[in-house]
């Protein structure tokens, strides 16, 4: 799959989403779009792993880092500037510079590919851990009292850039949500189909080698380490502004750990994975919530254990196989 | 004499308390074919990995057409025209076969060249028909084709060769053999071997390593009569 473009049908079918997603809200209640709209957030937040781990081949257990920092950052720049495109912007630049700064660290070190788990996980906790500990008067930057574990609960929602006294309302979200979901899952397909996406799955593969080959491997993995803390950090932007809230929950262990389970469900070595992963598990835990089945964590603790033993290449990977399989067995029959 | 392209000076590999490599002075001329050989353990991967950056000397140093490349890094080795196929297959196992040769041929030749030239070594392998299949799917011997055409496609000063007929049954030696004879006409070539018939087939040059040190280098007749030689190999058998 590395290397070759997107076939037509592909694209016919980027369409086709495309138009269902901006025909949707016409139909879709208010409760249901804001359900579905956290989907398409935390979905970008299970591609920025899932494209890291899946074709970069490294395991960052803490993209919620950059969750959380572009959805504080771009809390706070937005408060205190009262003007909210340019906070978006700097929110996901400010994660990208952090990302570049532990990547950095991690990759030009050459630490192995277990510690850079562990690195990128206590990233997260630390940065949950100093977040819950603001919550002091004296935590303020600018005006924004940074309020420890109860988050900040004022977040601005997004104004139209060309008419900043709009602000966008949930169809809004919406709406650029699953635009912004669609753009970044296209764009990093596109991308694996560069030079650069078919390096990096070489690298994956064989990093020793495509050294030998003359790459300097280490640049090919902080680019990718950099573009993925964007990317989570543009889900950090939208989770804000969703909920017109952010809180140290983002970075935390569970948060964290969810993102590794979406993308296992959904399979890692197709984009569209993390992206049906993400969508399948928060569609089951709501229902399972309504269920009265008690523990929902213990639930989807199962359903993970499951995938892990059984669905090994995940969700829709498994189902391709199927798909295969029946499609021989059929063809045999014919024959 | 002319300069060496590639020569070291004391070159010692210690692992622990075992001297992998200790003191190794070694002169390679440009065009060379030779031939390295020596009993398990010898060091002879230990001096190609040093060679190509992927493990670092102990001491020593390591001069690749007059500069000091012992503190290199893979890459930088890789770029300056020094190129390997080690000895356990190493390709990017789970892409295409096509795949593989067009992430050699990308980066000495660019995107545009690539496909072509990743299509014509293809060719040449005898290897076109599994363009599409994974390499880690592909027999022993096929994989080491691979690996040997990814290390041609960066058109290498010096190609290092790992046991490249290892596992290969007598008509694919033989058309390794010939592989390799080809690849001399513009590179200088070392090969470590320990098929005689097949050193035989294509030596000019060879040197024995025994226990981290050379023991002898001459012709490959010269060598196949030395007595020291003949010791190390039997003493080896004998002692096993
Ligand atoms: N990474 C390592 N750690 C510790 N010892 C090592 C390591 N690599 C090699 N050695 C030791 O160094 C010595 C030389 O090994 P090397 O692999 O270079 O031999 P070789 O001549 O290539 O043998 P063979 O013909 O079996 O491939 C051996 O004693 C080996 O056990
Ligand atoms: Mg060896």
């Amino acid at each position: 799959m590395a290397g070759e473009r997107p076939a037509w049908w592909w694209w016919a079918s980027i369409g086709t989403a495309l138009v269902v997603l901006m025909a949707a809200p016409s139909y879709l209640d208010i409760a249901d779009q804001l359900d579905i709209s956290i989907i398409f957030i935390l979905a970008l937040l299970a591609l920025s792993m899932g494209f890291l781990w899946g074709q970069g081949g490294m395991l960052s257990f803490g993209q919620t880092a950059f969750f959380g920092l572009g959805g504080y950052s771009y809390a706070v720049l937005a408060l205190n500037t009262g003007e909210t495109t340019s906070a978006f912007f700097i929110a996901i630049a400010l994660s990208m510079a952090f990302a570049l700064a532990v990547g950095y660290f991690m990759i030009y070190g050459r630490i192995s590919d277990i510690y850079l788990s562990v690195i990128t996980l206590v990233v997260t906790l630390i940065l949950e851990k100093g977040i819950r500990a603001t919550s002091g008067d004296q935590y303020v930057i600018g005006s924004v009292r940074l309020n420890g574990q109860n988050g900040i609960p004022t977040v601005p929602s997004l104004q139209l850039p060309w008419n900043p006294g709009t602000e966008l309302f949930i169809d809004g979200v919406f709406y650029l949500s699953a635009a912004l979901l669609v753009l970044v899952y296209v764009g990093l397909r596109l991308l694996l189909a560069s030079s650069f996406g078919r390096v990096l799955v070489g690298i994956r593969e064989n990093e020793r080698r495509v050294e030998l080959l003359g790459y300097d491997a280490r640049r090919y993995k902080l680019a990718a380490f950099v573009l993925a803390g964007g990317i989570a950090g543009l889900a950090g932007v939208l989770y804000g502004v969703w909920g017109n809230f952010v809180s140290p929950a983002m970075f935390h262990l569970n948060q964290a750990a969810q993102v590794v389970i979406w993308v296992i469900v959904g399979g890692k070595s197709w984009l569209i994975g993390p992206v049906a992963g993400t969508a399948v598990v928060q569609y089951l835990s709501n229902w399972l919530g309504t269920q009265g089945v008690g523990q929902v964590s213990l639930w989807l603790g199962v359903v993970l254990m499951i995938f892990v033993l059984v669905f090994r290449e995940g969700l829709l990977p498994t189902a391709a196989l199927a798909i295969a399989w029946v499609r021989r067995r059929l063809g045999r029959r014919e024959a | 004499m002319t300069a060496p392209i590639l020569e070291t000076r004391a070159l010692e590999k210690r692992f622990g308390g075992v001297r992998a490599i200790a003191g190794v002075d070694f002169r390679l001329e440009p065009g060379e074919l030779r031939c390295l050989i020596g009993p398990n353990g010898a060091g002879k991967s230990t001096f190609f990995k040093m060679v190509t950056g992927q493990i670092p000397p102990t001491s020593g140093s390591i001069l690749f057409q007059g500069t000091d490349i012992s503190r290199a890094e893979k890459h930088e080795i890789g770029r300056l025209g020094i190129g390997i196929k080690n000895q356990v297959p190493d390709v990017f196992n789970g892409v295409a076969l096509r795949e593989n040769l067009w992430l050699a041929a990308r980066f000495a030749h660019g995107a545009a060249k690539a496909g072509t030239l990743a299509d014509a070594m293809m060719e040449r392998l005898e290897l076109s028909s599994l363009a599409n299949r994974p390499v880690g799917e592909l027999s022993h011997g096929q994989r080491q084709w691979v690996e040997i055409g990814m290390v041609i496609l960066r058109d290498p000063k010096i190609v290092l060769l790992d046991e490249p007929s290892a596992g290969m049954s007598i008509d694919e030696t033989n058309r390794t053999a010939a592989l390799i004879r080809e690849v001399n006409r513009t590179a200088t070539v070392v090969v470590v071997e320990h098929d005689m018939q097949f050193i035989r087939q294509i030596a000019t040059k060879v040197t024995v390593f025994h226990q981290g040190s050379i023991l002898a280098e001459d012709s490959f007749d010269r060598i196949m009569t030395d007595q020291r030689v003949r010791d190390v190999y039997l003493g080896r058998h004998g002692g096993a």
